[in-house]
C-alpha cells in the first residue's frame, strides 16, 4: 500500500515510517502539519493515509479538519486518525458523514505491530477500525443508552467489537467462540434493533452507528 | 532668595490650581449640603416611617456618593491627589439587595460624612484661599481707587480728605499712607500662597480618609487580582506540563513501544540480527526517556527540596548557566510552601540572568527574620533589568510573589551590577 504520514512528533514518524517499511508498505510522503499532509495526499494519490491529530499550529484538532477537508474533496479516501488521547467530539465528527474507510486509533495501538497493520489494511479496503476506548466512550456520550438495554451482555459484547470494524471471524477469535455463533449474535441483534433487511453490510454500518449514537436525522 | 521663593510660589501653576480649588469650595460645599441634608433629613424621618423611606433613602445615598465623586474627581485634578474610587459593596438579590446594598456599605455614610463637612470647609477655603488675594489686589492698588472712586470726609479743622480705605480713625489719605497700603497689599501677596495652602490642609487629610477606599478594600482588592494570578498562573503551569508530558515521555514512550513491537515482528520473521539491533536502540532509548522524566519531575517538584532549602540551591546552582554561588542564612526551615516558592523564583533568576545579563557569576543569598524570607541575586552583568521589560519574565515573577504578600525589587542600573530582591513573609 502506498501510505502518506502526518506527525507532528519527528520520534514517532520516524518510527511510523520504519515499521510501515518493514512491514512491506511503502510511505510516499511523512509530513509534519496539517497544509503538508493536504499537499502530499494532492501530489501521491495514497491508499490510506495515517494522521496525529494534535499538530500544530494550535495543537487541537488539525487532523481531524484536514481529514474532513480532504473526505469532502474523495469521500472515498481512507484515513486513519490517531492521538493520545480519545475525544469522542473529534470521532463523531469523523463519522458523522459515514464509518467507511475511517479509523481512529490511540497511538499506543500502534505498539501491537500486527493489530495495528491489520487495522490499517482495513481502513484501506473501506472498513472501520475504532479504538475500544472510542467506542466505549462514544457509547457513554450518546443518550441511545436504550440499544444497549435491549440487547443481551453477548450481543452487546459482539456489537461493541463491531463498532471497532472487527469482521465476523476476528470477532469469534475474540471471543473463543465458532463464527457460527458470532453470525447468529449479529443477527439477533438486527431484529432486536428492528433494522430493515438490505445487503448485510449497510445493516451492519446501520447497527453500529444507531449503537454509537451518530445515527443520522438523530 | 526668599522673596524669589515667593514670586515663584504666586505665579506657579499649583498655586492657581490650589486657588482655583478653594474658589470652587462654596460651591461643592452647597451642592454636598444639599444632598447631605435630603440624606440626614430621609434618615431621620425613616426612623418614623420606615417602610416608606427605606426604599428611597437609597437613590438619596447614590446621589450623594455621585456628588462625592464629584468632590474626589475635582480635588484629584486640581490638587493632583490620587485618591483612588471606592469599590462598591457587591449586590445582594432582590429589591433588599438594592436597598442594603447602599444602606449597608460604609462607603455611603463615609461619603455623606464628608460631605457634611464640605460646606464649612468651603467657607474656610474660600475665606482663606482666595480672598487674601483679592485684598491683596485692591490693597496695591489703593491709589488708583483713590482716583477712580474717591471718598471724602472732613475732619475738625475742616479740612476735606480723599481716601479709599480707612482702620478704625485711621485714613489712608495721603500719598505716604498709600505707601503703607501698598506694602501692605504686597505682604499679603507674598503670603497668600501660603495661606492658600494651609486652608487646604484639612480637606487634603480629609479626603483619601472619607472619599477613597478603605484600608479592607483595598485589600481585597489586592487579594482578588493576586487570586486570579495564582489561578492563571496555576493554569498555565498545568498546561505546561502536560504539553511537555505529551510531546515529550508520552510521544517517546510510544515510539519506544513501536520499536519493541517492530522487533517482535522482526523475530517472528527470523531476522535476528535486525531485532538484537531495535532491542538495543530501545534500551537505549528507555533511559533517556528515564532522565526526561526526572527532568520533569524537576519542574513539578524538585527532590533536593525535601531535604531543605540549602542543598536545594546548591544543586540547583550546580545546573546554572552561569557559575554561581549560594548563601543560606536561615535559623530554621521555613514552611515548605516559601521554600518551593523561593527556590522556584530562584531558578527563574538564574534563567533570566544566564538569557539576559551577561554576567560571569551570580550571587543567591537566602536571609530571614521572625516575620519575612528574603532571597538576593546578585549578578555582575550589564544590568538594565526592568520589571516592565518585555520577555524579561520578572513581572510574572513579581506577580508570582504578590500572591503570597511577597515582593519583587530590581536594582539594575544600565552597566551593572543587578540585584533583585524577593520578600515574602515567613508564613504565607
Amino acid at each position: 500500500m502506498l501510505v502518506v504520514i502526518a506527525e507532528d512528533t519527528a520520534i514517532l514518524r520516524g518510527g511510523l515510517i520504519s515499521l510501515l517499511e518493514e512491514e512491506g508498505h511503502q510511505v510516499a510522503a511523512a509530513v509534519a502539519d496539517a497544509e503538508a499532509l493536504k499537499l502530499a495526499v494532492a501530489n501521491h494519490r495514497p491508499d490510506v493515509i495515517v494522521a496525529d491529530i494534535r499538530m500544530p499550529p494550535t495543537h487541537t484538532d488539525e487532523g481531524v479538519r484536514a481529514a474532513l477537508e480532504l473526505r469532502a474533496r474523495d469521500p472515498k479516501l481512507p484515513v486513519l486518525l490517531f492521538s493520545q488521547y480519545v475525544e469522542t467530539q473529534y470521532a463523531g465528527r469523523l463519522l458523522a458523514g459515514g464509518s467507511a474507510g475511517i479509523g481512529y486509533l490511540l497511538k499506543e495501538r500502534v505498539l501491537d505491530v500486527k493489530d495495528f497493520i491489520d487495522a490499517l489494511e482495513r481502513v484501506a479496503a473501506g472498513g472501520t477500525a475504532l479504538d475500544p476506548e472510542v467506542v466505549s466512550q462514544l457509547v457513554g456520550a450518546s443518550r441511545a443508552t436504550s440499544i444497549t438495554d435491549v440487547l443481551s451482555p453477548r450481543e452487546c459484547e459482539v456489537i461493541a467489537l463491531m463498532a471497532e470494524g472487527r469482521s465476523n471471524r476476528a470477532i469469534a477469535e475474540e471471543l473463543f467462540v465458532t463464527e457460527r455463533a458470532v453470525e447468529k449474535h449479529v443477527a439477533n441483534i438486527f431484529t432486536k434493533l428492528d433494522l430493515p433487511v438490505s445487503a448485510a453490510d449497510h445493516r451492519r454500518v446501520l447497527a453500529v452507528l444507531r449503537y454509537l449514537g451518530l445515527e443520522q436525522g438523530k | 532668595m526668599i522673596a524669589r521663593r515667593a514670586l515663584r510660589e504666586i505665579v506657579s501653576a499649583r498655586t492657581w490650581r490650589e486657588v482655583l480649588y478653594a474658589l470652587l469650595g462654596p460651591a461643592l460645599g452647597a451642592l454636598s449640603f444639599a444632598a447631605t441634608a435630603t440624606t440626614l433629613l430621609l434618615t431621620v424621618a425613616s426612623i418614623g416611617t420606615i417602610v416608606i423611606l427605606v426604599p428611597v433613602l437609597p437613590v438619596f445615598l447614590a446621589l450623594a456618593r455621585a456628588v462625592a465623586g464629584l468632590c474626589r474627581g475635582t480635588a484629584n485634578r486640581l490638587l493632583k491627589l490620587e485618591v483612588a474610587k471606592p469599590t462598591r459593596a457587591p449586590r445582594g438579590p432582590g429589591a433588599l439587595g438594592f436597598v442594603g446594598r447602599y444602606l449597608a456599605d460604609p462607603v455611603s455614610w463615609r461619603a455623606v460624612a464628608y460631605l457634611a463637612l464640605r460646606l464649612p470647609l468651603g467657607l474656610v477655603q474660600f475665606a482663606l484661599g482666595v480672598l487674601p488675594w483679592v485684598y491683596a489686589l485692591v490693597l496695591m492698588a489703593d491709589p488708583l481707587l483713590r482716583y477712580l472712586e474717591p471718598q471724602h470726609y472732613t475732619d475738625s479743622h475742616g479740612i476735606r480728605h480723599t481716601y479709599t480705605f480707612q482702620l478704625g480713625s485711621y485714613y489712608f489719605d495721603s500719598w505716604p499712607r498709600s505707601l503703607m497700603a501698598i506694602a501692605a497689599g504686597v505682604l499679603l501677596l507674598f503670603a497668600a500662597p501660603w495661606l492658600t495652602r494651609g486652608s487646604l490642609l484639612i480637606d487634603r487629610w480629609l479626603l483619601p480618609r472619607l472619599l477613597g477606599p478603605s484600608a479592607a478594600s483595598l485589600r481585597i482588592r489586592e487579594l482578588e487580582e493576586t487570586r486570579a494570578n495564582a489561578i492563571n498562573e496555576a493554569a498555565a503551569t498545568l498546561r505546561r506540563i502536560e504539553r511537555n508530558l505529551h510531546d515529550g515521555v508520552q510521544a517517546r514512550l510510544v515510539a519506544l513501544g513501536m520499536q519493541l513491537g517492530r522487533a517482535e515482528s522482526r523475530l517472528e520473521a527470523q531476522e535476528y540480527d535486525r531485532a538484537a539491533q531495535l532491542v538495543s536502540t530501545s534500551r537505549q532509548d528507555a533511559k533517556e526517556i528515564i532522565g526526561e522524566l526526572r527532568e520533569l519531575v524537576r519542574g513539578i517538584h524538585p527532590p533536593a527540596l525535601d531535604s531543605g532549602l540549602q542543598p536545594a540551591l546548591h544543586t540547583l546552582a550546580a545546573r546554572s548557566p552561569i557559575p554561581a554561588t549560594v548563601r543560606v542564612e536561615l535559623p530554621q526551615r521555613p514552611p515548605a510552601s516559601v521554600e518551593t516558592m523561593l527556590y522556584f523564583s530562584a531558578a527563574e533568576l538564574l534563567t533570566n540572568a544566564g538569557k539576559h545579563s551577561g554576567a560571569s557569576t551570580i550571587a543567591l543569598t537566602v536571609l530571614s527574620n521572625a516575620e519575612r524570607v528574603q532571597l538576593i541575586a546578585t549578578d555582575n552583568g550589564k544590568g538594565g533589568a526592568r520589571l516592565d521589560g518585555d520577555g524579561s519574565g520578572l513581572r510574572g515573577l513579581a506577580e508570582r510573589v504578590r500572591t503570597v504578600d511577597g515582593h519583587l525589587d530590581v536594582d539594575s542600573p544600565p552597566g551593572g551590577p543587578t540585584t533583585i530582591t524577593i520578600e515574602v513573609p515567613r508564613v504565607f
